[in-house]
């Protein structure tokens, strides 16, 4: 048995490269070709990210190679999808890396290729590897503006509140919980707990539970993503505890439940524009390419959304809730 | 006419998987556009390497009969271990990483070990134990680094994990040599075969003087040694470890295995057929990628080729065991 597979698998390689020429054309026809790595495709944010990146993609008439790791925010497939981009040469990279540490051998071997690089969402800052810019939304400032927000709207002094993190150890996550800490800090209020529910609808919803149950008086609920609000809206709103919910990101969903519900539970969220990043991102590998100068960095600060805010009306119609 | 036979036999002796293997890889190569790529079929090595090293462990439990759900678990908290060892030090050297891989294997044979008594010495459930010792293993994992994600080592770390020697990847040396040794320690000396016997039946393997308690000790604490050093493997590819690192390892080793030709049942198969497993789930995933298949479709068809294989494993089985009646009756 060991024999006859070992001269099949000889036999196999030698009859290898005569398929090799049947592999498909390579992407070398003059068009501008971008490789865009993102960190998943199972939560709203980043399904609308890449949207808006393919539909930038296609207004500019360029090559848009959109990779997703089937693991959701795993490094090490990050660092395979990379490696396989990289067999085609794109002209530039966009990547949105789930470990802004655990890439920087992927990002190396980028540099040795000398293909651009542009960072969104988490920021690479390992000094021994190039990277061409950062787009991306401040993520303390966004903790820290919506807990300043949710102190407001409640007009509670000295109240609890517990954070729902991400995935651990991420540092969009990380950044989010910082800002909020800060800011609850310097307006008298404690943190109870943070717990990370791993951007899952499912697992926010457990760890919601869990917080409810041992931390009886609480006030607010804050969520580093809005789908993980969403998940646990349930079980705050089943809890009869008067908590309210606040929530990093938007998407139509949260704003539709905002105006049904009179925002009676989810009271704000801090805008994070997923399509802005992922259309500028496009817009900008375009202008590198071309040859363009580019700045170090694009950071945005989102805005507070909820009825007090003057983008309220805005904001709805541009997701045609009415 | 002898030959003829005797090259027939051969053929019927190719375990399915590697058809299966030459199928999708001529699939691949008309429509993944680069699959053929030599750069390619390396990252598919490379990336196969790693699920190997692991499986090792898997594919002794279950030819043992029984099963290993705690090596991804056990693979992230030595890999972890390792890590902060190496964090601590501020420009580690090949000492350094030598001391790392020693803890990282260390690490996993301890909770190999404990494996391997609970199932082996007080015969408690295999499932139930591996189960809870891979939340423990995920759980520990987590809290050491108050959840964060240890990563970004220099460049000696990284060599094994991605470095060459003679332009070949060492990471598939090292492969080729564990796994090299280990096919040889199951066909070759006592343990191995005592491995086999165990799983084909526990009360006759018992009967005929082996020690099933020591044969199934050995199995988990090798199990356990073989998913810490790949916790280190991981680490020193990846750059990182973080508390998910071996999230779903457990459950790819499996299908490696099964897809590779070892049943469930004990006994049958061996680490041969879990290389192939192996080489067949990375070359999957890595096709279906090329092709851009979008994300949610690529799941779905690995699993439709991974039940694909299955079936066709099932089906020669039963036609296996149909010829083998057919002949004590006829001849």
């Amino acid at each position: 048995m060991r024999k006859m597979s070992i001269a099949f698998m000889i036999i196999f390689l030698f009859l290898t490269p005569l398929f090799a020429g049947g592999s498909g054309e390579s992407a070398d026809d003059g068009r501008i070709n971008v490789a865009l790595i993102v960190k998943q495709q199972t939560n709203d944010f980043w399904v609308e990210m890449i949207a808006n990146a393919e539909a930038k993609a296609e207004e500019l008439d360029i090559d848009l190679d959109v990779l997703v790791p089937l693991t959701p925010d795993s490094n090490e497939e990050q660092l395979q999808l990379i490696e396989q981009a990289l067999l085609d040469s794109p002209d530039c990279f966009i990547i949105a890396p789930a470990d802004s540490n655990g890439i920087v051998p992927g990002i190396e071997l980028i540099n040795e290729a000398g293909i651009p690089i542009i960072v969104c969402d988490s920021a690479i800052t390992d000094p021994s590897v190039e990277t061409l810019t950062f787009i991306g939304s401040d993520n303390y400032a966004c903790g820290y503006e919506l807990a300043k927000a949710a102190v407001r709207l409640t007009g509670i002094e000295n109240g609890k509140v517990a954070i729902i993190e991400g995935r651990p150890g991420q540092a969009s996550s990380l950044e989010r919980s910082a800002g909020a800490e800060a800011a609850y800090k310097e307006l008298g209020w404690t943190v109870v707990d943070k717990v990370p529910a791993n951007w899952s609808r499912e697992d926010a919803y457990n760890a919601s539970q869990n917080i409810l149950q041992a931390y009886p008086g609480i006030n607010v609920i804050q969520y580093n993503s809005v789908s993980m609000a969403l998940g646990a809206y349930d079980a705050v709103e089943q809890s009869g505890q008067d908590v309210k919910i606040v929530a990093v990101d938007k998407t139509k969903e949260s704003l539709q439940l905002m105006k049904d519900t009179n925002c009676e539970i989810l009271i704000a969220s801090v805008d994070n524009p997923p399509d802005v990043m992922g259309a500028n991102a496009v817009e900008i590998a375009v202008r590198c390419v071309q040859g363009e100068e580019i700045a170090p960095s694009y950071l945005a600060t989102g805005a507070i959304i909820a009825p007090s805010e003057e983008n309220w009306d805005e904001m709805l119609q541009k997701y045609g809730i009415v | 006419m002898l030959n003829i036979r005797l090259f027939r036999n051969e053929i019927k002796r190719v375990p399915g998987i590697a058809y299966g293997i030459i199928i999708v890889m001529v699939i691949f190569a008309f429509t993944a556009r680069n699959f053929m790529n030599p750069v390619n079929l390396e990252n598919i090595l490379r990336n196969a390497a790693i699920l190997l090293v692991i499986s090792i462990g898997g594919t002794m439990a279950i030819l043992a009969g029984k099963i290993d759900l705690s090596i991804g678990g056990i693979a992230t908290l030595s890999g972890m271990i390792g890590g902060i060892y190496l964090k601590s030090i501020p420009e580690p050297n090949a000492f350094n990483v030598l001391i790392s891989i020693l803890i990282s294997i260390a690490v996993g044979s301890a909770v190999g070990a404990f494996n391997g008594f609970m199932i082996g010495y007080r015969g408690y459930d295999n499932w139930l134990i591996t189960f809870s010792t891979m939340s423990i293993a995920f759980g520990l994992a987590q809290t050491i680094t108050g959840g964060n994600i240890v990563s970004g080592f220099n460049r000696t770390v990284r060599f094994i994990g991605s470095g060459q020697i003679f332009g070949i990847r060492v990471l598939l040396i090292l492969t080729f040599i564990v796994v090299g040794v280990m096919i040889f320690v199951m066909h070759r000396t006592r343990f191995g075969l005592h491995v086999y016997a165990v799983g084909d039946s526990e009360t006759c393997a018992k009967v005929s003087g082996v020690n099933v308690k020591k044969t199934l000790f050995m199995v988990y604490l090798l199990s356990g040694l073989f998913a810490g050093l790949c916790g280190f493997l991981l680490l020193s590819k990846t750059n990182s470890v973080g508390p998910t690192t071996g999230d779903g390892y457990e459950f790819n080793a499996i299908a490696a295995i099964i897809v590779g030709g070892t049943t469930f049942d004990g006994g049958k198969g061996g680490l041969g057929s879990t290389v192939f497993g192996a080489l067949f789930i990375t070359i999957v995933k890595n096709g279906l990628q090329l092709i851009g298949l979008s994300v949610f479709w690529q799941q779905a068809c690995v699993g439709f080729f991974i039940l694909g294989i299955i079936l066709v494993n099932a089906l020669n089985e039963k036609r296996a065991v149909k010829n083998a009646k057919r002949r004590i009756y006829h001849d």
